[in-house]
């Protein structure tokens, strides 16, 4: 290759590589340094502390808490916003007229502001006036009013329930352009070898998604274990703290109770467990890489 | 053959059926959302709650409307959404570029990197940035804030585009290479044409995010007529009470752009590859 | 190469169209360049006022006490000869934007801080010790009302000055209490709410359903669990949350535990309405109680403005709580300045809290209680709030200012919740939550 080539790579790399190390690196490791630090500039008290501020927070029983909601919330949300996504892009892939017109209806809890559509959410769960209790109820279902959001042993599910429909368009979007790069040709020679429907989909659809699932998959999992804005929307965390994630202890420990310094070790935790499920992830892809 | 048809007409039947009623059930919350803001204070709060309004109540969006920096905050919508998209696209699909189509050194760290940063919670990186802007004297700039969300976002993008750029067949690249084509003239020309679905999906959902943003917004600027929408959509919080009306009539306000832009540009995902490679 | 160039020739572009189009030329210059600048206007200084609330949509929707504070704010330009660049921040995100733009060293010269956030902030250093600045001033300690004062003078070093306060009381629906033969008096004992409480509690249309209910709880929200919750009744048994010198917890103190017993006694004779431990909207209460579905409820003079203002067709009364002793907590706003503000802009700064302190002009600041005696007295003529009025000297914080505040209120709603949905006893939880304050304050 000729020199142009060996840095033309890099230059079109550029711009991101110095967008992410400015606005992703530099403040986290602002707040790395923080972690070992106590007071302010302004109160004229910043001074290097050492591991306390760690010592203090990895014994937070919350903490502990947290982090098994955390995991619950991530995988079932993810899980079942990919099942609910992946399969109504395979629904709409039929030539069917009605599916121009649905497939934009499914986008839509996408398109919704998050925090009004879990406000309304929050609303039409609540135990009195909440429209989901007064259905349930004229139904017949229901004699007793369900506190979706006040029960505790209800309140992880219900606000999964709303993660799982705020972000199925997402996987829905994604599954669904990947589907249309498959070439038409490959179903056709296998309906003419005599395959049905089944195998069509289990030896062509899947491994041609392989890349896409696999980032979406990926992506997913690590954005909705971030998730903060809905679930605080919705319970706050409660109630009793049975919704409580990650990212809410974190907020909540930077501007609730003002303790920024601590806020970002429990961060810092899940960055390291996250760069480990990340080299993994590279090592399979360097593998699976043909170039 | 009767028998195949009336069959595939049943099939055709019950799933138009699932479809529509999974679209029933999908949209319900926001079905709720436009009927509530249609209802009038006293009916907001009825038990057992009622769906539809006794009367259709328009005085929601007046109050909506008559905000008096609605306009304002609608044109900043759009042009930081646009701007931040554009930017955003633009290095991201060159980055894809080069992730997908050479082999250099750092490439995987790289994505390792970009990865990792999707793990950093947000909130604490606000204050870090805020400082940042505070130092340029660019707060309360359409810069700092387009700058600012479409860098955020760039993790997100690469990510959609170096995936869709992969699964593009390297022969294509070959073939044109062979004619005398120019690595950046296959990108232009290539993969940008034959990657059209998925640069729209990430160009759609890297809108979407930075339209529906609140804490970079409302942190980096410091004067009404530089907030986005979703800002003022806040102001209907208060601090002891939520005023559901208004509320309900902007969201409603605030996501009609959204769904005409993903209503328009939903056609060109029908666009396959099947026509480039016989070509 | 060319093609990269073109490329990153339009991105420079489009950047530099940015760079030069994008600064909205009325942004106050103070938050720009982190400190206050000398304005063109002919050698004016420049003070910037941050409060949180939200400006009227159009003139039409602007309110009286909003026109008031305008007025005010023109004349402090006029007498003091300078620019008062004013920002009014959303309560919700206010706190928030408060924190960043001080930590940042920019932001405002006078900024409202709520009296739970200001533990923090004396703590990180943002706002301004003003014992000095107080010495020869207009105001005094002895204007405000000693339990008010406390929130801002910490071990003597005074930071900024209460504004404003606001104490609760019981509001009662008088026609469904005396149905069930029930007659408050001025004061009403514990024993008696329950009993009262119990029966309203009914269940009006047979279908198994209760659909009334006794009192009125908000256990969602940690501050109105705090003010109109347990922190009532705390302050009505004499309990302390902590002892003098905020050293140890005493959520296990026979007072606390007394009053914390008394809610859980109510809360399992079913007399708090569905989610009530969840329960955050302040609003939804008292529209139960206008459509009769709630017999009473603690609310502050707000309150009982919104329940009037939407003229129910019963007759509304209003009580004081106790047993050992009537009592109220209070919350409250208090003025302060920027730590950052510097020695000219301070002393303006202090001019313009001095104008803002006058009682005319306090009482149009403030749309709940000024915090002065003198403006108290003046403010709120109507005899509605006498009974308000009345339990002030009665009414503190419950939990003292300090740094940690917010977070010894959030876990105190949390075990609080814990207690009421059965997952622990009063006794455990107490002790656990006791421990864990213990734990945090003795960092």
């Amino acid at each position: 290759m000729d020199y142009r080539h060996k840095l033309l790579p890099y230059v079109l790399l550029l711009p991101a590589i110095i967008g992410i190390a400015v606005f992703s690196f530099y403040p986290f490791i602002i707040n790395v340094i923080n972690s070992f630090m106590a007071g302010t500039t302004q109160a004229g008290n910043l001074r290097f502390v050492g591991f306390d501020n760690y010592r203090y927070v990895l014994r937070d029983r919350i903490l502990i808490k947290s982090l098994v909601n955390t995991v619950n919330w991530t995988f079932t949300v993810t899980i079942f916003q990919f099942l609910v996504g992946f399969g109504l892009a395979l629904f709409c892939t039929s030539k069917l007229k009605i599916m121009k017109l649905v497939k934009p209806l499914y986008i839509l809890p996408w398109a919704i502001p998050g925090v009004v559509a879990t406000l309304a959410w929050r609303w039409m769960y609540n135990g009195d006036y909440g429209i989901i209790n007064s259905m349930l109820f004229q139904l017949g279902l229901i004699k007793a009013n369900i506190g979706w959001i006040s029960n505790p042993s209800l309140a992880m599910m219900s606000v999964i329930i709303v993660g799982v429909w705020k972000g199925f368009p997402f996987y829905l979007l994604m599954t669904f352009a990947g589907l249309q790069t498959i070439p038409g040709e490959l179903f056709e020679a296998a309906k003419i070898d005599g395959a049905n429907q089944r195998q069509s989909f289990w030896h062509i659809t899947l491994p041609q998604m392989k890349v896409v699932l696999t980032m979406a998959l990926t992506l997913g999992f690590i954005w909705t274990s971030n998730y903060y804005d809905g679930i605080y929307a919705l319970t706050g965390g409660g109630p009793a703290r049975s919704t409580e994630t990650l990212p809410i202890y974190i907020y909540n420990t930077a501007f609730s109770y003002y303790r920024m310094n601590d806020a970002v070790i429990p961060s810092i935790i899940l960055f390291i467990f996250a760069a480990s499920l990340g080299a993994v992830y590279l090592k399979l892809k360097t593998k699976g890489d043909e170039l | 053959m009767s028998q195949y048809s009336a069959l595939k007409k049943v099939s055709s039947s019950l799933k138009t059926l699932i479809a529509a009623t999974i679209a029933l059930v999908v949209i319900f919350p926001v079905a709720w959302i436009i009927l509530t803001s249609l209802k009038d204070p006293q009916m907001m709060f009825r038990i057992p709650a009622t769906i539809f309004p006794e009367n259709i109540y328009i005085g929601n969006y007046f109050s909506v409307m008559r905000m008096s920096k609605f306009l304002r905050y609608f044109l900043n919508s759009v042009i930081i959404t646009f701007f931040a998209s554009m930017l955003n696209l633009t290095i991201a699909t060159l980055a894809a570029f080069s992730c997908s189509r050479f082999k250099f050194k750092g490439k995987n760290i790289f994505l390792a990197c970009v990865i990792l940063t999707q793990i950093m919670p947000a909130a604490t990186m606000l204050i870090p940035i805020y400082k940042m802007w505070v130092d340029l004297s660019m707060i309360n700039t359409y810069s700092a804030l387009i700058i600012t969300q479409s860098v955020i976002l760039i993790p997100l993008a690469l990510w959609m585009l170096v995936g869709f750029f992969q699964s593009i067949p390297k022969e294509i690249d070959e073939a044109a290479i062979i004619d005398g084509c120019s690595p950046l003239m296959v990108l232009y020309y290539i993969l940008l044409r034959l990657a059209r679905p998925a640069i729209l999906a990430s160009a759609i959902y890297v809108s979407m995010n930075v339209w529906q943003e609140f804490m970079i917004s409302m942190t980096l600027t410091t004067s009404d007529s530089m907030r986005p929408l979703m800002v003022g959509l806040y102001s209907f919080i208060g601090e002891r009470t939520t005023n559901w009306g208004p509320l309900m009539a902007a969201a409603v306000l605030t996501t009609i752009p959204i769904i005409c832009f993903v209503g328009f540009t939903q056609n060109q995902f029908t666009h396959g590859l099947g026509g480039a490679v016989k070509g | 190469m060319k093609k990269v160039l073109l490329i990153v020739l339009v991105c420079v572009l489009l950047m530099s169209t940015l760079l030069a189009c994008g600064n909205d030329t009325t942004t106050t210059t103070t938050a720009q360049n982190g400190q206050t600048t000398t304005e063109a206007e002919g050698e004016k200084e420049t003070v910037t006022f941050w409060l949180p609330g939200t400006v009227p949509a159009s003139p039409d929707e602007e309110t009286e006490s909003y026109k008031n504070m305008m007025l005010m704010f023109d004349k402090i330009r006029d007498d003091l000869n300078i620019v008062l660049d004013f920002e009014m921040i959303t309560f919700a995100a206010y706190d928030d934007r408060c924190n960043t733009a001080l930590s940042a060293n920019t932001g405002p010269d006078i900024l409202m801080v709520n009296s739970v956030t200001l533990g923090a902030f004396v703590d990180k250093g943002f706002v301004m010790e003003t014992t000095d600045l107080m010495e020869n001033s207009s105001i005094q300690k002895d204007d405000f009302f000693p339990g008010l004062f406390k929130h801002v003078d910490f071990n003597g070093k005074v930071f900024g000055l209460p504004l404003d306060t606001g104490t609760r009381a019981l509001i009662y629906n008088k026609d469904m209490l005396s149905e069930n033969g029930f007659e408050f008096g001025k004061e009403v004992t514990w024993d008696e709410m329950y009993d009262a409480a119990v029966a309203s509690t009914q269940d009006t249309d047979n279908d198994g359903i209760t659909d009334v209910f006794g009192y009125g709880f908000l256990g969602g929200e940690s501050w109105m669990n705090l003010y109109e919750g347990i922190g009532m009744f705390a302050i009505q048994n004499q309990a302390q949350f902590f002892n003098d010198d905020l050293t140890e917890a005493q959520f296990t103190s026979p007072e606390v535990i007394e009053a914390v017993e008394f809610v859980a006694k109510m809360n399992e004779a079913g007399v708090f309405p569905q989610d009530a431990a969840t329960l955050t909207d302040g609003d939804f209460v008292s529209d139960m109680f206008v459509s009769g579905k709630i017999a009473m409820f603690t609310g502050g003079h707000w309150a009982l403005d919104y329940v009037l203002e939407k003229e129910p067709d019963f007759e509304v009364g209003v009580a004081l709580a106790k047993n050992k002793q009537i009592g109220s907590s209070t919350g409250g706003w208090c003025l302060n300045l920027a730590a950052k503000a510097e020695d000219e802009i301070a002393e303006l700064a202090w001019s313009v809290v001095e104008y803002v302190f006058v009682p005319e002009n306090l009482i149009l600041f403030t749309n709940i209680m000024p915090a002065t005696i003198e403006a108290n007295a003046l403010a709120m003529q109507d005899s509605r709030y006498d009974l308000y009025k009345e339990v002030l000297p009665f009414s503190t914080h419950p939990i003292t200012i300090n740094k940690d505040l917010p977070e010894i209120a959030k876990m105190l709603r949390d075990e609080m919740q814990s207690i009421l949905l059965g997952e622990v006893s009063v006794e455990e939880g107490m002790q656990r939550l006791n421990d864990d304050v213990n734990t945090l304050i003795s960092r």
